[in-house]
Parts: structure tokens; C-alpha cells; sequence
């Protein structure tokens, strides 16, 4: 062997060079580096003739053999890492997903166009200091009608076509027939009875009420939200003032309100309250029937009666009473145009909201 | 109430145009719904002269008439066959517009060209027969004269839509005149109202009144009139009936309905010779007594019932329609005319009851005008007088105590104060005389306020408080913010209930529905519930409008059942939807009934669809059972605490092998399952439907608890799994129980992880696989994992119905 004149180092150099070169999975490295620089390796068998030189031969060859070693590990660490890159890239390349795919929506359902108004709703007053109060669904003569200055053959009563049920009432209630609510109403009775007399009254009371109508803006069943505010110098200007900050939070802020004289026995003064049109922005269309106003509620200063079948001193205290529909502002909000889409249940509509 | 401008245009001036004062009287409260227009857009329509009818040369039933318009003339086919030389005609010539906007031009019949038209009363929206032209009358009106105008063909009618207390004064034109008055600051003006009288013969002389019941019947006023010719009512009067709605039908009862419409008091005429012994007397009916209404219907009334009568019976029921025995007819030359006032809500309970909304009970119902009884008897002679040639005997007979004239008094203070404006007293007064209350000063701050007779309405301060603050405008009342402590409301304990079950609900893939409180008795057929069953326990609508609408529901689920069959109709693949509502349940005396909130979910097929890398998520019993578990847990009622057992004999719509109760300490929570075959059958669903009921009372009723925080584990779990081997019907969570028992604190949690049955394992016997984890606050050894795993092998081992799966 010609350890001394460095052509077997070169030779052995250059063949494991371009073995490595040749290789293109880790297994060929390895391969590679057992041939030449493993325990039988034609690398190590040569070092291993180093030491069977002179010593004066020895330092040089053994340098020499030691550079090459070097040299093919360096090689096969390089390459190694030019075959992870490559793997890498293969391996992403086969993992590539086509992005035009659906994604995997999660199942949230979807919350009812009424509950969404009614919390909007619900949320406003709550802002404003008002508690939110409930009644029954089944009401008694005395809380719907009489105590709301509605007595028996009261002509008001006959915008109150009532479903009657066969139940009486309860035995601290007084004596009278049992119907589905007309309106939300009678809880201002309830609450301000549960007040006894403390101040301020300060609700409002959301809930399903039933009146005998039936077609395309009329529903048997509907929906209500009743406002009270009873305390000392409550004034009519105090109603103007909630209501007009509840048309501008519900409906945008350039929403314009406007009052109309209006009848109710259970308030006086009345009112009924018109929002500007939220589609034209007052200039007409169909939906305010060219008004430029949308009705949104009926309200009014409580009647003194009425305080009073509360067990309020109307001389002592004052107040405001409304009444919004709440699937009327569904209805403006969502436009939907009949009203029985709400009830009926068909996800396809459920699904929109 | 229509009210045609032209008509109120005699009664009060104003200068804006329909819009303006329509949104005028909005704003006063007295709703205008629409303006119609019926005859919007007709011009050019002159009266005119027919001077000559030839037969038309080639079409025999055509006619040519040679027609004068002033100076104008012109040639026009016509087909009509009242068409006469010599009669004033309406004649739209060429260049003219009929009402609806057709405009005429000249137009060949059978070669004879013809100049516009001779028009029918229908061609200008009059009210008359068809087929015919409209004959205009001699006096009054000349050839050349301008329809249009004269017979207010473009006339715009507001249509008002009347709230009960001003229907009480705005179903008149008057009364409309009085509102538009107030707005303008001017004054209404009623028409002259004096009839030439007989001077020999008084009515007193002709027929006699006497009333029985004045609280019913304060003032009766009759005028007798005679020598009446039957006839169609003058154009205006006719144009003006149909106008509002009314069919004209000639004679006198056009007149009656005229002066009502006027000035809102109804009138009734009798035919005086029909009635017995000349004599009306104002009575209680006697209790069956029956009355032939001049409809020819039979009604019977009853002692609370006023009815007016001649010697014989009753002739009429007072304020609500007259009897068929002494109604005025063609041919009728005498009558009584009766112009009175009845007690409001007996009319309105009359009517009601006897369901006859006439217009006249309308009127009677809110309250007429006592000042008003004797003007509009004579508005009605002095008309009756010019139309059909009545004698009018003299004066007339007033009968009745009459009606006093109502105070009220009003404090300036109490007006500010509820207005929430700066107005004195002395304004306040001035705003309401302009409303026609008369106003007298009664100390520094008080005012004694006469309430008109047209105002029946107005009862007491705050009426009068109100109709101050329409004077002033709501829109010009101020506007404030209300102060004060808003006060303290503690947070309803089943609202976060609701809260909770709601979001947990809708995250999970459940769709919000609202359907109706009520359903048909059928539903319960189809659920398979006995008869006896406690969900059959409803409360009844007395007066359903439909079978649907005839029970309150005991259970939200019918509806959603219901709601899951109207999705599969319609080709629905999965529907998983809920509700929080009510139910109502029957009180056991029959007493005020219950109603308990409770959230429903129910679906069929899968909650999540499988996709294209990801399998179904089918909505079964475990899907609902853990959506409780999770609502619960999260109001602070852990697993752990609830007791599910199954329950098939409480609820049969439910599979009997999967469905159960939860309870917690013997509380009843809910109960939930898969729906039985037959009712998956009954309700048309693709296959059987998940479906429970959470009682959101009883789930409020135990404390909810805000989470505590707990120290996080620092040390590594040690996890071990165990085989269990049990009976299909042996309940894992004993299996758990036991675990729990016997492993002592270091177990940290166990739950199961698997199911299997297979050939392998005996029959009727499965493999329930546990995953327990040991955890301390220490690094546990295994010698002291392996002890506590021991003792829960053994325990399994010496169950007699349990045994270790190796």
C-alpha cells in the first residue's frame, strides 16, 4: 500500500465522495458510512495501516488519512441534511390539502329571531336601570281587565277578543273568569302589589300574550314587552325621553320618535309611539305605507286607577306605562311579512337568524 | 269614519292640502288611516244638454245624440236607453278624464265618429244603476256647468280610524270639523237648520211619547211631519251617502243617515200611521218579548233590553234598528221622527249581545250629543222639507229630564306636574275652550271646566290633562330623562337557569323554536298516552278558534314533536331543535294552574352531518343525556350528584329501553330518550327522534353554585384501565359507585370508556371498559397506585355480578 504517497487517500476519498453523492436515502448514508468509515471500513482498514509504518511516515500519513476521514463525514452529514430537506418538503408536498374544500363548521344552533329582539330589548331597559319582571300566562279578569280600569262592558275590552280557559282563579285572588292574557299588562298590577308601595317601580316584563286573531299580521299568540316606571314627579316628558333613547339604541341612531294622541283605559294621557321608518329613513315606502313612521308601542302616564289597584297614592307618585310588540320588531327588524314563519318552526326559516 | 273634504269644507275653513291636514289630525289623535281618492284625476266632465236622439244608421241599438254644453256642441254615440232630447246629461268630451284617468278622444261606432262620451252614474263613481246615464235635475245646474266641481267628483274622503274616546266625537263631520277648528284656530260652523212649520197643526197634537225608564232614556224629541213623496235623494246628498259607505236607498231613510253622518246623532223615523194609537213610549222589553227587525230577522230580548213601542209592542230596539212593523216604506207619507238619547252602555251591551253593529249603535254606544237631539231633528225636517216635500208640523215633542251638563275641575299644578311642562293655569284653560270646554277660574290654581255634551268621553282630571297636552302637541311637549336610584333586583334564580340551559343548548347545535302554547286533544292520541296519563290533566280553552287552539300544553314536547314532523315533511335529513317556555299544569282543585318553565330539545338524524373526513354525530339519547348533564353541571349539579333511572312507564312516547328520569334527592329534573316506534310512526319522522324535558324550577330550586376555584394538580398522574365484565342490564354507574367506594382518596377519577358486547363473552353479558386515575399532591409510587388498584380488582372480583375481564 502507498500510505505515504497520499493517491490511496485520494482514491479512497474520491470513491466515498461520490458513493455519498450517489445516495439519496439516510439507509444509502448510512450504507456509505459503514463501507468506509465503519469498524470495517475501507477508511478505517487503511488507518489501521498507518500504524505499520515508520515513524517518520506516520504523522504525515496519518494526517492525511484523518483529513479525508473528515472530509467523507463531513460529506455525509451535508448530504444527510440535503435528504431530511428534501423528505421535508415531499412530506408537506403529500400533506397539502385542497383549501377549496369545505371547512367543518361547528354546530352552533340558532337563536330565535324573538328571543334576539326580546334580549336586545331586555337588554337596553336593563342598561337603564329597569328590572325585568314576569307574570303568568294565565290571568284572571280582575288583573287583565278590571284593576287596568277595564270594567265588565268597558268598550275597550272589545279590542281584547280573549281566549277563555276552564280554571278559576286563585283563592287570594277575587272571584272572575280565567283567561290567556290580552297583554302584558297585568303585571304592572302584580309588580307594583309586590312593591307594596315602594319606590321606584322600575320594570319591564316580557312574555307570550293571546288575543282571538288570526291572518298574515296576526297571530293568536304573540308577544309583548311592558315597561313601568312609577315614582315621585315621573312626567310625561320622562316617557318622551326613555322611549326616544330606546327607538335610537333599537332601531340606529338618526331614529326620530313621534307621539300620537292615542287610547288606552289603563293610561292617560295615551300615546302611541312611531318610529322613523328604518328602510326609507322617513322618505315613505311600502313598508310604512308612505308615512315616513312606523307604529313601535302604545303608552301613557298610568292612570291614577290604575296606581291605585297597584296601592299607590297617585296624588303622592306619578308614572309611565308602554307596551312594544316585540315580534313586531322582529318582524321590522328581520322583515318578515307573516307573522305565523315565527311559530311554525321550519329550520330552513330558524336557520336565517 | 269617511270623511269627504267637500262635505267638511261647509262645516270649518283651512287652507293645507289633504296630506297636511290628514297628518294634523294624526298628530291630534284622531287617526287618519288613508285618504281615498276615488275620483282622482276627472276633469273636463260638463253637464249637457241632449237636443235631439237619432237611431243610429247601421247599429240598431245605438243612439246619436246631438248635445249643448254652453256654447260647446258636439256629436256622441251613446247606447243607453234612458237617453232623451231635452235632458241634462254629464258629457265627457273629447279631451276630458274620467275618474280612474282614462281620457276620452274621438272614437268611430259602426262609422259614426263620437265626441266623448255621455257618462253613467258608475263611469263618475257615483253611486245609481248601471246601463243608464245619470239624469242631472233641472234646478241647479245648467248645460256648460263643471261637473267636477259640482258633484265633487275628485273629492278626497279621509278615512279615519277612531280609538274609543274620540269615536265618541269624531264619528261626524261636525265633530271631525270641530278637531280641524281647534287645529286653525277658527271656528265650525253648522248649517242653518230651520224648517218651515205648518203654523196650524203642532207634532204634540199628532202623536204622544212618554218614557218609561229615563235612566235609560233621558230625552226623547219627535217631530211629526206629513205629505211626504217617496223619491231618490238629491245627487249631493246620495254622492255624499255612498262617499262614506253608505248605500243610498231614497227617501227618508237617506235623509236620517245624512244628518247622522252630519252631525252624529241618529235619527229613526217611524211610519206614524202604522203606529198604534199615534203613541212611542221609550221601555224595558219584557223578558222573551220578541221584536221582527226591519232585516226580517226574529230577535228575542230580555228585561236589560230598551226597546220603543206603540200601543201594540215593541216598534223599534232603541238606539240599535228599528222593527219591521212600523218602518217607513215607498209608501209612507207620515212620520214620527225620533231623534233621542239612549243610555251608552246599554246600547253597547244590547248590540253586543244581540250582535247588530249598526251605525246608529256605534254612535249610541261611546255617547251622543244631548244638545245636539232637537238641531238634528230639525236639520232632518228642514231636508225632508227640500227633498220630499214634508209638511213639518209645528214644534216638537221633548220628553225626559234630560241630561246635565258635567264639572270637572282641574288643578294647573296636577297638569305641569304629569305634562312634565311649564304652562299656566290660565293656558291650560285656553287650550281646552279651544276644545269647546268652558272654563270658570275657582281659586289661584284651579279651574271649574264644563265638559260639552260631545264629549262624553272626558271623565275626570286627567282626561282633561290629556286633552290639554294634544292641544299643545305631543311633539311639543318636552323631553327628559327619568333620575333616581334605579333600585335593586336580585337576579331570579330560574332566569340563570334559563340563561345556562340556553347557551349550552344553542352551542351544542340546537335550534331555537317558539311554537304555540296550545294543540288539538289528537296530539295526545298519537303520543300514546292513556287516558288517565297526568300530561292529559290540561286546562281547556273555553273558545278555541280551531280544535288546535283547545288545550293548554303539560309539555313542550308535543309542540316540538310536531315541529320535527313539519321539518321531515319537508324533506328535513337532521332537526335538532329546542324551547324554553311554559306549561301548564291543572291545579287539582281547578283553581289559578301552574306555569313551570322548562327548556325542550328534540331531533332526529345527526346533530353534526358527517362530512367528508369526519363521521355523523347522531342526536340519541346520549346526545341529549349529556347536553343535561353539561347545563347542569354548569349551574353547579355535577354527574355525580344525579340519579338516572330508566322510566318506560312514565312516559310512553318514550322507547321503554331508552328513555330516563334524572332526579337528585328525589327531585324530579327531567327526563328525556328516544321516542317510541309507533310515535317515530305517528309523526311521519325518517327515523326514531331524541327528545327530553329539563324542569328549570327544580333545577333552580337546588342551589346553584358559583365554581370554587380548585388547586391544580403539580404532581403526574398515574392512569389504569380495568375490564369489566356485568349483565346488559347491570348499571355501569353502580359499577362506578363501587370503584369510588373502594379506591380509597388517591382515585382522582374514573369514567368509562368502553362498551362491548361479542361472541367471545357469555350471552346477555357485556365488558365495560374504566379509565381510572390516581393522582395526589405528591409523586405517587407505584406500589401505592397498585394497592389502591388491587383493592378495587378484588372488590369486582367478590361482586356476584361482576367479574374481572383479563
Amino acid at each position: 500500500m502507498d500510505l505515504g504517497t497520499g493517491a490511496l487517500w485520494e482514491r479512497i476519498r474520491d470513491a466515498a465522495l461520490e458513493a455519498c453523492r450517489r445516495s439519496t436515502t439516510a439507509a444509502e448514508i448510512e450504507q456509505v458510512r459503514v463501507a468506509y468509515l465503519g469498524r470495517r471500513g475501507e477508511l478505517t482498514a487503511a488507518l489501521r495501516e498507518v500504524g505499520r509504518l515508520t515513524p517518520a511516515e506516520r504523522p504525515a500519513a496519518g494526517e492525511a488519512g484523518n483529513r479525508v476521514r473528515e472530509a467523507i463525514e463531513t460529506a455525509l452529514a451535508g448530504r444527510l441534511m440535503e435528504i431530511a430537506d428534501r423528505e421535508l418538503v415531499r412530506r408537506l408536498q403529500n400533506e397539502t390539502v385542497d383549501v377549496t374544500l369545505p371547512g367543518r363548521r361547528p354546530a352552533v344552533g340558532h337563536s330565535h329571531p324573538l328571543s334576539t329582539a326580546r334580549r336586545d330589548i331586555e337588554r337596553i331597559f336593563t342598561s337603564m336601570g329597569f328590572a325585568v319582571a314576569d307574570g303568568p300566562e294565565v290571568e284572571s279578569d280582575w288583573y287583565n281587565f278590571e284593576a287596568l280600569n277595564m270594567p265588565v262592558g268597558h268598550p275597550a275590552r272589545d279590542m281584547h277578543d280573549s281566549f277563555y280557559v276552564d280554571a278559576r282563579p286563585g283563592p287570594d285572588e277575587p272571584a272572575g273568569r280565567m283567561l290567556l292574557r290580552t297583554h302584558t299588562s297585568p303585571v304592572q298590577i302584580r309588580y307594583m302589589r309586590a312593591r307594596a308601595g315602594a319606590l321606584p317601580v322600575r320594570i319591564v316584563a316580557p312574555g307570550r300574550i293571546y288575543r282571538r286573531d288570526d291572518d298574515a299580521t296576526h297571530s293568536p299568540m304573540f308577544h309583548q314587552i311592558e315597561g313601568l316606571l312609577v315614582d315621585r314627579d315621573v312626567t310625561f316628558a320622562h316617557l318622551k325621553g326613555v322611549l326616544a333613547e330606546v327607538a335610537r339604541r333599537l332601531f340606529g341612531p338618526e331614529t326620530g320618535l313621534r307621539l300620537r294622541p292615542s287610547y288606552f283605559p289603563f293610561t292617560e294621557p295615551s300615546a302611541e309611539a312611531d318610529a322613523s321608518c328604518v328602510f326609507c329613513r322617513g322618505t315613505g315606502c311600502a313598508t310604512c305605507k308612505g308615512s315616513g313612521w312606523i307604529e313601535i308601542l302604545g303608552c301613557g302616564m298610568v292612570h291614577p286607577r290604575v296606581l291605585e289597584f297597584g296601592g299607590y297614592d297617585p296624588e303622592e307618585v306619578s308614572g309611565f306605562a308602554f307596551g312594544m310588540g316585540i315580534d313586531r320588531v322582529a318582524m321590522l327588524r328581520y322583515r318578515i311579512h307573516d307573522i305565523r314563519l315565527l311559530f311554525e318552526g321550519d329550520l330552513r326559516f330558524c336557520e336565517q337568524f | 269614519m269617511r270623511v269627504p273634504l267637500s262635505w267638511l269644507r261647509e262645516f270649518v275653513a283651512w287652507d293645507e292640502g289633504a296630506e297636511e291636514l290628514a297628518s294634523a289630525l294624526t298628530a291630534r289623535g284622531v287617526a287618519v288611516e288613508s285618504i281615498d281618492r276615488p275620483g282622482v284625476g276627472a276633469a273636463g266632465i260638463v253637464a249637457a244638454r241632449i237636443e235631439s236622439v237619432e237611431t243610429h244608421p247601421v247599429a240598431g241599438r245605438l243612439r246619436i245624440c246631438r248635445v249643448r254644453a254652453g256654447t260647446r256642441t258636439g256629436r256622441v254615440v251613446c247606447g243607453a236607453p234612458n237617453a232623451a232630447p231635452g235632458m241634462l246629461a254629464a258629457w265627457a268630451p273629447p279631451g276630458a278624464v274620467l275618474p280612474g284617468g282614462k281620457t276620452l278622444g274621438i272614437r268611430e261606432f259602426s262609422e259614426i265618429p263620437s265626441e266623448g262620451m255621455l257618462c253613467s252614474p258608475e263611469e263618475l263613481g257615483l253611486p245609481g244603476g248601471r246601463g243608464g246615464l245619470l239624469e242631472l235635475p233641472g234646478e241647479g245646474a245648467s248645460d256648460g256647468d263643471d261637473l267636477v266641481g259640482a258633484l265633487c267628483l275628485d273629492d278626497p274622503v279621509l278615512v279615519l280610524e277612531l280609538t274609543p274616546n274620540y269615536a265618541a266625537h269624531c264619528q261626524s263631520i261636525l265633530g271631525v270639523a270641530r278637531e280641524v277648528a281647534a287645529w286653525t284656530r277658527g271656528t265650525a260652523h253648522r248649517p242653518g237648520a230651520e224648517p218651515a212649520e205648518d203654523g196650524q197643526r203642532t207634532s204634540a197634537a199628532a202623536a204622544a211619547v212618554h218614557i218609561e225608564v229615563p235612566g235609560l232614556c233621558p230625552l226623547y224629541v219627535a217631530r211629526i211631519m206629513e205629505g211626504l213623496r217617496h223619491g231618490p235623494a238629491p245627487l249631493r246628498i246620495a254622492h255624499r251617502l255612498a262617499q262614506c259607505g253608505m248605500r243610498p236607498i231614497g227617501g227618508v231613510v237617506d235623509v236620517t243617515n245624512y244628518v247622522m253622518l252630519e252631525l252624529g246623532h241618529p235619527l229613526h223615523a217611524f211610519d206614524l200611521h202604522r203606529l198604534v194609537d199615534g203613541l212611542v213610549m221609550a221601555r224595558r222589553a219584557g223578558a222573551g218579548e220578541k221584536i221582527v227587525t226591519f232585516d226580517g230577522h226574529d230577535r228575542t230580548l230580555q228585561a236589560s233590553d230598551l226597546v220603543i213601542a206603540d200601543g201594540r209592542g215593541p216598534v223599534a230596539i232603541a238606539g240599535v234598528m228599528g222593527g219591521e212593523r212600523a218602518r217607513v216604506t215607498p209608501e209612507t207619507t207620515a212620520i214620527l221622527l225620533e231623534s233621542a238619547i239612549f243610555d251608552a252602555p246599554s246600547v253597547a251591551q244590547t248590540a253586543r249581545r244581540l250582535n247588530l253593529p249598526s251605525e246608529a249603535a256605534a254612535r249610541f254606544a261611546r255617547g251622543v250629543d244631548p244638545g245636539m237631539a232637537r238641531p238634528a231633528a230639525d236639520r232632518a225636517a228642514q231636508l225632508l222639507q227640500e227633498t220630499c216635500g214634508a209638511t213639518v208640523l209645528a214644534g216638537a215633542i221633548h220628553v225626559g229630564p234630560g241630561v246635565a251638563s258635567r264639572f270637572i275641575t282641574l288643578r294647573g299644578r296636577r297638569a305641569r306636574g304629569l305634562l312634565g311642562i311649564r304652562l299656566s293655569t290660565a293656558d291650560c284653560g285656553r287650550h281646552l275652550a279651544r276644545l269647546g270646554f268652558r272654563i270658570q277660574a275657582d281659586g289661584a290654581d284651579r279651574l271649574r271646566v264644563t265638559v260639552p255634551g260631545w264629549r262624553p268621553d272626558v271623565a275626570e282630571e286627567v282626561d282633561l290633562i290629556e286633552e290639554i297636552g294634544r292641544s299643545v302637541g305631543y311633539d311639543n311637549l318636552p323631553l327628559d330623562l327619568p333620575s333616581g336610584d334605579p333600585g335593586v333586583e336580585l337576579p331570579d334564580p330560574v332566569k340563570t337557569a334559563q340563561d345556562t340551559a340556553r347557551s349550552v343548548t344553542l352551542g351544542a347545535g340546537y335550534t331555537e323554536v317558539q311554537p304555540y302554547s296550545y294543540h288539538g286533544v289528537e296530539v295526545w292520541d298519537r303520543l300514546r298516552l292513556s287516558p288517565a296519563h297526568p300530561w292529559r290533566q290540561a286546562v281547556a280553552v273555553t273558545n278555541p278558534m280551531s280544535r288546535d287552539q283547545a288545550l293548554l300544553r303539560t309539555s313542550l314536547l308535543p309542540g316540538l314533536l310536531q315541529t320535527l314532523a313539519l321539518n321531515a315533511r319537508r324533506s328535513r335529513v337532521d332537526a335538532a331543535v329546542f324551547e324554553i317556555g311554559r306549561v301548564f299544569l291543572r291545579s287539582p282543585d281547578g283553581g289559578r294552574p301552574q306555569e313551570p318553565r322548562r327548556l325542550g330539545v328534540a331531533g332526529y338524524g345527526a346533530l353534526q352531518p358527517g362530512t367528508w373526513n369526519q363521521p355523523a354525530d347522531p342526536c340519541d339519547f346520549f346526545a341529549i343525556k349529556g347536553l343535561f348533564e353539561e347545563i347542569l353541571a354548569r349551574l353547579g349539579i355535577g354527574p355525580d350528584t344525579i340519579r338516572w333511572e330508566r322510566a318506560a312507564d312514565r312516559w310512553p312516547l318514550l322507547h321503554p329501553g331508552r328513555c330516563a328520569a334524572a332526579t337528585v334527592g328525589g327531585t324530579l329534573l327531567g327526563w328525556l330518550g328516544e321516542t317510541h316506534p309507533e310515535v317515530t310512526a305517528a309523526f311521519d319522522l325518517p327515523g326514531p327522534a331524541a327528545l327530553g324535558e329539563l324542569e328549570l324550577g327544580a333545577v333552580a330550586g337546588l342551589r346553584i353554585r358559583t365554581p370554587k376555584r380548585r388547586t391544580l394538580p403539580r404532581f403526574p398522574a398515574a392512569r389504569r384501565d380495568l375490564a369489566v365484565l356485568m349483565a346488559r342490564d347491570f348499571p355501569a354507574a353502580d359499577v362506578l359507585a363501587l370503584i369510588r367506594e373502594t379506591a380509597g382518596e388517591l382515585l382522582a377519577e374514573a369514567r368509562p370508556f368502553d362498551v362491548y358486547t361479542g361472541p367471545e363473552l357469555p350471552e346477555g353479558w357485556r365488558s365495560v371498559a374504566f379509565a381510572l386515575t390516581y393522582q395526589a399532591d405528591r409523586t405517587l409510587t407505584d406500589a401505592e397506585v397498585e394497592s389502591a388498584h388491587t383493592r378495587i380488582r378484588t372488590a369486582i372480583s367478590r361482586h356476584p355480578g361482576l367479574a374481572l375481564r383479563s
